[in-house]
Order: C-alpha cells, then sequence, then structure tokens
C-alpha cells in the first residue's frame, strides 16, 4: 500500500511539473525576430532545455528560419515562435577568432606542460 | 498476488513518466549534420608519470618517460565513441635495494630498466554536438606488455652484476578525461589525462597532446 502511494505521488510530482513550465510567448518572440532583422545572431534556448547559436534568415507570422552555427553545416531549419522558451542576441563581444584560438591554444599548451612539471616534480 | 500488483504499478509509473518526458521534448532543431563523421583518428604524444610499490623493498617508486600512440575511434551516436588505442612509453629505471639478513653484504642491489607497451579498448562520451570544442570522458580496459631488464649488483667483490629480462603482462582498467578542440570542421587538437590503476599499487597517469581527425 505504501508504496503505491509512492508512486502515485511520484507521478502526480512528474505530470504536475510538466504543466508547471513556463507558458509559451509566441508574440514575445515574433516581435523580437521581426525588430532584430534578418543576419542577427542569436542564441535561442527551447522548451525542452536544449540551446542553440543560429543566425535569424526570416522572421514569419508562425515561425522564424534559423541557421544554426555549427561546426558542420546544416541546414536552415523552422521554428515555431511557441517552442521558444528564451531568445537574445549573441553579437561578437570584441575577441576575434584569431585572438581566441590563439590564447586557447596557448593557455591549453601552457597548462599541459604546467601540469606535467608539477607532476614530475611531485613523483621525483 | 502482491508482487505482481507492485510489478503492474511500477511499469504503469514508469509509462507514466515516459510519456510525459517524450511529449515534452520533441526536439525542434537538429544541429547533427546528414553526414555526420563515423570515425576518428588521432595520434599522440605524451609524458608518462608512473608509480609502483614492492614491499619489503627501498629505492624510488616512480619514473617519468616519454610515450607515443595511436587511437581509432568509431561513433556509436554523436555522443558516444567506441575506441582502441595503442602506446609505447620510453624506458623508465627503478632503483631497488633489497635486504638480505645474514648475507655478506646483508642486501642486493637491482637496477629495473622498464618498457611498457599498451593497447586498449573503451567508450567515450563527448560533450556537446557538432561544435569547435568537445571535452570528454570515458574508461575501459588496457592490457599491458613490461619488458623488464634487471641488472642485479650482489656488492660483494669479484662478482660481475648478473642481468636477467623478464616479459609480464597484465590487464586493467583505466579513465579518462580531456577535450577536442576543432580547427578545421573534421581536423582537431586533442588534450587529455589517462590513469590507469592495478591492485599492486601500480599507477600510470599519461599526459598526452595529439592531432587527428573525422573520417
Amino acid at each position: 500500500m505504501r508504496t503505491i502511494a509512492i508512486l502515485a505521488a511520484l507521478a502526480t510530482l512528474t505530470t504536475s511539473s510538466a504543466f508547471a513550465r513556463q507558458a509559451p510567448q509566441p508574440d514575445v518572440w515574433r516581435t523580437f525576430a521581426q525588430q532584430i532583422g534578418v543576419g542577427s545572431r542569436v542564441m535561442i534556448r527551447f522548451d525542452d532545455g536544449k540551446r542553440v547559436a543560429a543566425t535569424l534568415i526570416q522572421a514569419d507570422a508562425d515561425s522564424m528560419l534559423v541557421q544554426p552555427r555549427t561546426r558542420a553545416a546544416v541546414p536552415a531549419q523552422r521554428v515555431p515562435y511557441d517552442r521558444i522558451a528564451s531568445m537574445e542576441r549573441d553579437d561578437a563581444r570584441g575577441v576575434g577568432v584569431g585572438k581566441a584560438v590563439a590564447i586557447g591554444v596557448g593557455s591549453g599548451v601552457g597548462a599541459f606542460f604546467g601540469i606535467m612539471l608539477i607532476l614530475m616534480s611531485v613523483l621525483d | 498476488m502482491i508482487h505482481r500488483s507492485r510489478a503492474a504499478a511500477f511499469v504503469a509509473t514508469a509509462l507514466l513518466v515516459a510519456g510525459s518526458a517524450s511529449a515534452q521534448n520533441q526536439p525542434v532543431i537538429s544541429i547533427t549534420p546528414a553526414n555526420r563523421a563515423r570515425w576518428d583518428i588521432a595520434a599522440h604524444v605524451g609524458w608518462l608519470a608512473a608509480r609502483t610499490s614492492d614491499p619489503g623493498l627501498y629505492g624510488n617508486d616512480s619514473y617519468n618517460v616519454g610515450l607515443g600512440g595511436v587511437s581509432l575511434g568509431r561513433y556509436l551516436t554523436p555522443h558516444l565513441k567506441a575506441e582502441v588505442q595503442a602506446a609505447i612509453h620510453g624506458e623508465g629505471n627503478l632503483y631497488r635495494e633489497e635486504y638480505l639478513p645474514g648475507s655478506v653484504p646483508p642486501f642486493r642491489v637491482t637496477e629495473h630498466h622498464l618498457r611498457t607497451a599498451t593497447a586498449g579498448a573503451g567508450l567515450f562520451y563527448q560533450f556537446f554536438d557538432n561544435q569547435w570544442f568537445h571535452p570528454y570522458l570515458g574508461g575501459g580496459v588496457e592490457v599491458l606488455r613490461d619488458e623488464d631488464r634487471a641488472v642485479m649488483i650482489d656488492g660483494r667483490p669479484g662478482l660481475p652484476a648478473t642481468v636477467a629480462t623478464g616479459v609480464s603482462y597484465a590487464t586493467r582498467p583505466f579513465v579518462a578525461t580531456g577535450f577536442k578542440w576543432y580547427v578545421t570542421e573534421r581536423a582537431f587538437v586533442r588534450a587529455g589525462a589517462q590513469g590507469s590503476f592495478s591492485s599492486r599499487d601500480t599507477t600510470h597517469v599519461a599526459w598526452t597532446l595529439g592531432v587527428g581527425g573525422d573520417l
């Protein structure tokens, strides 16, 4: 009996948490998409929790067309406004790609050899 | 009967939870390319820190050597990869002194010159999908081939040193972590650390840096 009560409580909790999710705001995101302009870089968070960086290609009445910014190219895809949990502009902030790569590689290699030297001194 | 009803309740709850989860999570957008990579191949160099101990012996318990290796991975999903790997290590040296009560002199010195080669297989989880930077975690099992050239010095005047060479094999688990940083769509730099352990209190930690590509 106690097991069934626990299971019922778990089921209630799960279903109620699904309903308690934030209500979609399609009008807000439609207005936003139409105002920021084609070509804008955006960071979109969907109602399933997934985040995607993309470039806005077209903003229509019910959905927008975006090009995900990925390493290997993928097709442009339609995103219904009512599946968006949040969206914001994702503009570059001052550091170029080349500089970022140089900083990253330099710090990575430095950390790698630094850790090796520390380990060697500890073990010797 | 009670067990059966409990089982039915568990199944019903599991279906309810799974159903509610799948209803919420139809993906809106796919960032996995149609022709995603199935294989990855890489080569690396690095540094191995090895620690070992034998009870009753004196001497140094650790050594550091360079290493080089290759790996071949097969993507089972965009995140999960099965990988085989092989590496060879430089020669490590251990100095051991053994106490021999009643003998003159009461000790024996041995220099061990160790060369190790490893081959292993494991599963690796790669975070993120189709991005430029992918951290990973993994683990598996590796086989070690240890070649030990032991030079024994007895300590008594006039006795030459004796040399014995032996090869031993061992199997042990390993864990690994690191990152892949893509520099083009399919070529990457990979840095990582891999540790393996055994019941004889032997620890190997390898720090590696390499390059590779997706096929």
